[in-house]
């Protein structure tokens, strides 16, 4: 006979619960980085202290957390929306990489005719015009054809990447860098807040909260999200199911679009391989641990900014790989959806054969 | 073009089939039972990873496959606890495996070499007896690695499995309908689990292939979105393992025109050109799925959990 397990819903969870799990999931996976950090012969001590310090300990560090925070916040709120009309975007890592390379073909194109600010805004809103259209083929494919929209993204990714590759040592090749594969440098910036803050994370927050708004306070909101949930049930209503699925591919590319450009002009004025380091990627997670809610993304976005922040100066002192950052949100990934199945389920063991 | 220039092209284009070959006929195992396995790309890095590993330390390639093979298992038993046992959202479980695979390939290599250049001796390309002297197809084909001629082997072993034997009917059945299945007292379960550890495995292999006889070195990303690929060939090949390895040699040979075009751009200065051709095999993968899109259709129970208490 021997023991079954089997799975019972939860009725009624306390509030207590939501805040726990996913705190237990996230140091569970901080516990996990420590044994990784032993393994490589480091002090999980020191590397944490070093950690914190880099991503919080005073002003000018917090600073760069948010600055590290802005591309999360911009790409996860996107993702978020268009996870909300239930079709993930995986290619928010291709559509930033249009976004920055739009950015600075405008820029190298007007930067020595035309006033900053005109090359700004010309190129931001390129950008998020190819971002947009970057995203929308893999939704139209999804939403006419029935294209799985997680290949399509990743191939579509994979085009981004081997165009950037192209035009760095092509058409976009800064003359004077004989070696490196780089864009000139690129002289218009956002305006700074403070240190190396710029306006981007500003207005990533209120687009974020714009977002928020339109998704739980308007009518288009409550279609797009109906669609999401229930597709049927929205057909029966009359709602343009694929319409909506479109609409929420365009916008969540056009927000990583714009995350491209703000990272291009904001953070590193150039354009070079080194951007693609799947900040994409990372923000499907910071999505999912934002629950797909604008505002909460907006804290788990300072969160994994500040993870970010803290393994760069983590790797200074104990000489660790910054892609120990990769493995913990991995970590924090899993566990946290573990955390997720132990809220909503209760798992009881039973004995002899009781079906 | 010489005959040994097409002979050359078409080696290459099975050389780069191989891993897909096998990643694919893994995920196409997996979701004839139902699990959407979207991690297939983590674990050939994991995989990749570790078999460099084992070359590198010991120089015995034949455990160094074996080891990519391992992982590939202990990974698959992962994503089917979650998705067959947890019934967790296959899409995020399997991206969950994903990002698992990417951080951790990474950072052990980082952290074992640093930036010292490490590299391993790659297996040798292998010629059969007799039929190697055939003109243009010969050297194509028959002078190759290891894992290739295992390639001709499985897939048709494969197809064979899935449609003809007792176990593959149980399979095709557990994914089209898993209820009907469990009346008529298939271990539904039992079928997922197999189904998916084995798919994995396969994955695990597939990126042992790619380090231990293509690239001969680790580095971020090698896999070059292959696992991502390999899901896309089950969706072209609609779910038939010989449909998908055709699908496999066309993504091999628009890869291998493009790599034989490097020699040309270099010849005449222009070696940025090399990543623009680059960008060919993903556009025709994009565009191959759209050809097909219209016939499609996927197993009807994939990527749904099988509750057995509730109707859902």
């Amino acid at each position: 006979m021997g023991v079954r397990i089997r799975l019972e819903r939860r009725g009624e969870v306390p509030l207590y619960v939501y805040i726990l799990a996913p705190t237990g999931a996230f140091l569970l996976a901080f516990l996990m980085g420590a044994f990784l950090m032993l393994w490589a012969g480091a002090s999980p001590i020191k590397g944490y202290g070093a950690f914190l310090r880099g991503a919080f300990g005073g002003l000018k560090p917090f600073t760069n957390t948010l600055l590290r925070a802005t591309p999360f916040l911009l790409m996860a709120t996107g993702i978020s929306l268009s996870n909300r009309s239930n079709v993930l975007n995986i290619g928010a890592e291709g559509q930033y990489i249009m976004g920055a390379i739009a950015m600075t073909w405008i820029a190298v194109l007007m930067q020595n005719s035309v006033p900053g600010f005109i090359v700004i805004l010309v190129g931001v809103i390129l950008a998020v015009i190819v971002g947009a259209l970057w995203a929308g083929a893999a939704g139209y494919l999804k939403a006419k054809m029935g294209i799985n929209e997680v290949v399509v993204t990743v191939m579509l990714n994979w085009v981004a990447i081997m165009l950037l590759k192209w035009l760095l040592r092509g058409p976009l090749k800064d003359p004077r860098s004989q070696q490196w594969p780089m864009s000139p440098p690129i002289g218009p910036h956002l305006p700074y807040i403070y240190g190396n803050l710029n306006l981007g994370f500003v207005i990533a927050v209120l687009l974020a909260i714009a977002i928020w708004y339109v998704l739980f306070r308007t009518n288009i909101g409550f279609k797009l999200r109906a669609c999401g949930e229930n597709p049927r049930a929205a057909r029966y209503a009359g709602f343009n199911v694929e319409g909506m699925l479109i609409l929420s591919m365009l916008i969540s590319g056009a927000m990583a679009g714009m995350a491209g450009a703000f990272d291009v002009i904001g953070t590193f004025h150039i354009l070079y391989e080194g951007i693609v380091v799947g900040l994409g990627y990372t923000s499907i997670i910071v999505a999912l641990v934002g629950k797909n809610h604008p505002l909460a993304v907006i804290g788990s976005a300072i969160m994994f900014g500040a993870i970010y922040n803290g393994v760069t100066s983590m790797q200074s002192v104990t000489q660790l790989s910054y892609t120990l950052s990769k493995c913990i949100e991995g970590m924090i990934y899993l566990f946290f959806l573990i955390s997720e199945f132990l809220v909503l389920y209760r798992i009881r063991l039973i004995r002899g054969d009781a079906s | 073009m010489t005959p040994e220039q097409i002979s050359s092209i078409l080696n290459l284009m099975v050389v780069m089939a191989t891993p897909l070959a096998f990643a694919g006929v893994g995920e196409l195992y997996a979701e004839r039972s139902g699990i959407l396995n979207l991690g297939v790309e983590g674990i050939m890095l994991m995989g990749a990873f570790t078999s460099f590993y084992v070359a590198h330390e010991t120089g015995n390639l034949l455990l160094a496959y074996l080891a990519g093979v391992a992982v590939g298992l202990a990974l698959g038993l992962l994503m089917a606890f979650m998705s067959v046992s947890m019934r967790l959202n296959q899409v995020i479980a399997g991206m969950g495996i994903y990002f698992f695979g990417f951080g951790l390939s990474d950072f052990m290599y980082k952290t074992i070499y640093g930036t010292e250049y490490a590299s391993i001796e790659k297996a040798h390309q292998i010629a059969v007896p007799l039929l190697s002297k055939i003109p243009i197809i010969g050297n194509a084909f028959f002078v190759q690695y290891p894992s290739v001629y295992l390639m001709y082997v499985l897939i048709p072993v494969m197809w064979y499995l899935l449609y003809r034997s007792r176990w593959g009917l149980h399979l095709r059945a557990v994914g089209e309908n898993p209820r009907a299945a469990d009346t008529l007292g298939v271990n539904v379960t039992l079928i997922r689990y197999l189904a998916t550890v084995l798919g994995a495995a396969l994955a695990g292999l597939a990126g042992a292939v790619l380090c231990v006889e293509i690239t001969g070195i680790f580095f971020e990303n090698l896999t070059f979105g292959m696992g991502f690929i390999a899901i896309g060939l089950v969706y072209f090949g609609r779910w038939d393992p010989l449909r998908m390895w055709a699908g496999t040699m066309l993504f091999g040979l628009s890869w291998s025109i493009a790599m034989s075009l490097q020699d040309y751009f270099s010849r005449i200065g222009k070696m940025h050109w090399v990543y623009f051709m680059l960008m060919i095999p993903y556009i025709v993968v994009l565009l191959a799925l759209i050809a097909v899109s219209r016939k499609a259709r996927a197993p009807a129970a994939l990527s749904k959990p099988y509750w057995r208490e509730t109707s859902e």
